[in-house]
């Protein structure tokens, strides 16, 4: 799965972390594994999904291969 | 749930483009502490019936209050400063905040204009919506060696929200080798040439915009607004009392100019690449405190200087050099 951070009032490339995720860049889509989101959903208890759906500045993806 | 720890709490903020009307946070500000909380006028019967106890309660009207206390990084302050009753502008990566004569909060969608925010704090995975908050007073102080900011916040309501996911940015702190005050003759625009002066011991700068929770009559109990009042700047320090000139100019209510400086990447606010600046462009001395406090104890002043209005200049100015791009 791809995860594309935009937040227009940072500057772009500037890295950002997500506990249990790793990082993002921003202003650029940022592929994850099968094995990190299993970690990341695990970590919060839900979806990758319902994790960012209130913030309108992360978009998700499939990554090659469709394995979203 | 289990019982949670602070430390695996944390606070989102969001511009808000209508004012008091809740947005889901996308910037996501590394704290110290808070302490947000529901304040109702909650109203108790005391209808005379032959008991004399309250015999009622019903839901009154209520706002949100408390404190944010955080490490200055400009990654994050800019935000919070258009929460505050200033008018900003942006030129050249420096934001610069002047203050502003406003009388109540307001916001907008976009522009350098006084701005308000809803805060999203989640506590032990449990998240609440603060919307219409505004920064009502803030306290910038050296603590430890490092810069540090503390926010009274007032908000118009809470509700419940769903968790965020928050996003991090790496600390970018100003540590004891960041600060520097220097001082000069009042003025319109003193140039603070001098070098920076070794006798401060501490620093706190305060701005109490004398915000209140206001409520009218409509059809919910939340804040309608939140007003400002009196606007006093309060600067404090000690001082070594080492001669009468201070003393005198606190007597002789001798005024002056003063600049404290935090900066990262370069000696002065030109060239520092994340920078703090706030001079105060006519101090004067409100309290000039001395005594022999104890037989091993340096005889220093407690000082407290407050920052008055100046003809034909704004009394104080901020800027923040910050990579931020608030439009």
């Amino acid at each position: 799965m791809k995860v594309e951070l935009n937040e227009p009032s940072m500057e772009k490339g500037k890295e950002l972390y997500v506990n249990g995720l790793g990082s993002l860049e921003n202003g650029k889509a940022v592929e994850f594994s099968n094995e990190q989101i299993e970690v990341f959903e695990t970590l919060q208890g839900r979806s990758i999904k319902e994790a960012f759906a209130s913030n309108p500045n992360i978009k998700l993806s499939a990554a090659k291969g469709g394995d979203d | 749930m289990p019982a949670g720890l602070s430390g695996s709490g944390h606070v989102g903020f969001a511009f808000e483009t209508t004012k008091g009307t809740y947005v889901a946070p996308t910037i996501y500000v590394p704290i110290l502490s808070e302490s947000f909380r529901y304040v109702e006028d909650r109203y108790f019967s005391p209808q005379i019936r032959q008991a004399t106890e309250f015999s009622d309660v019903k839901q009154g009207y209520y706002h949100i209050e408390g404190t944010i206390e955080m490490e200055v990084d400009v990654n994050f302050l800019p935000y919070f400063l258009f929460c505050t009753r200033h008018t900003p502008a942006f030129a050249a990566g420096v934001y610069t905040f002047v203050p502003s004569t406003a009388g109540s909060t307001s916001t907008a969608a976009s522009g350098m204009v006084q701005r308000t925010a809803s805060i999203t704090i989640t506590r032990n995975e449990i998240a609440r919506g603060y919307a219409g908050c505004t920064c009502g007073s803030f306290r910038f102080f050296v603590d430890g060696g490092v810069l540090k900011v503390e926010m009274n916040m007032i908000g118009e309501s809470d509700s419940a929200q769903s968790v965020p996911t928050p996003t991090w940015a790496a600390p970018a702190l100003f540590g004891a080798d960041a600060h520097y005050i220097r001082t000069d003759a009042t003025g319109t625009a003193p140039a603070f040439a001098g070098s920076a002066s070794l006798d401060f011991n501490g620093f706190e700068w305060q701005a109490d915009f004398g915000a209140e929770a206001q409520n009218r009559i409509v059809a919910t109990r939340s804040a309608s607004y939140v007003s400002f009042g009196q606007t006093v700047i309060t600067m404090t320090t000690e001082l070594d009392f080492v001669d009468v000139t201070e003393y005198n100019n606190f007597v002789a209510t001798t005024q002056k100019a003063i600049r404290f400086e935090s900066l990262n990447g370069g000696a002065t606010f030109a060239a520092c690449t994340q920078g703090v600046q706030i001079d105060t462009r006519r101090g004067v001395y409100e309290t000039y405190d001395l005594g022999l406090s104890g037989l091993a104890d340096l005889i220093m002043a407690g000082v407290t200087m407050q920052g008055i209005g100046i003809a034909a200049a704004t009394s104080y100015t901020i800027k923040v050099k910050s990579p931020v791009t608030i439009t």
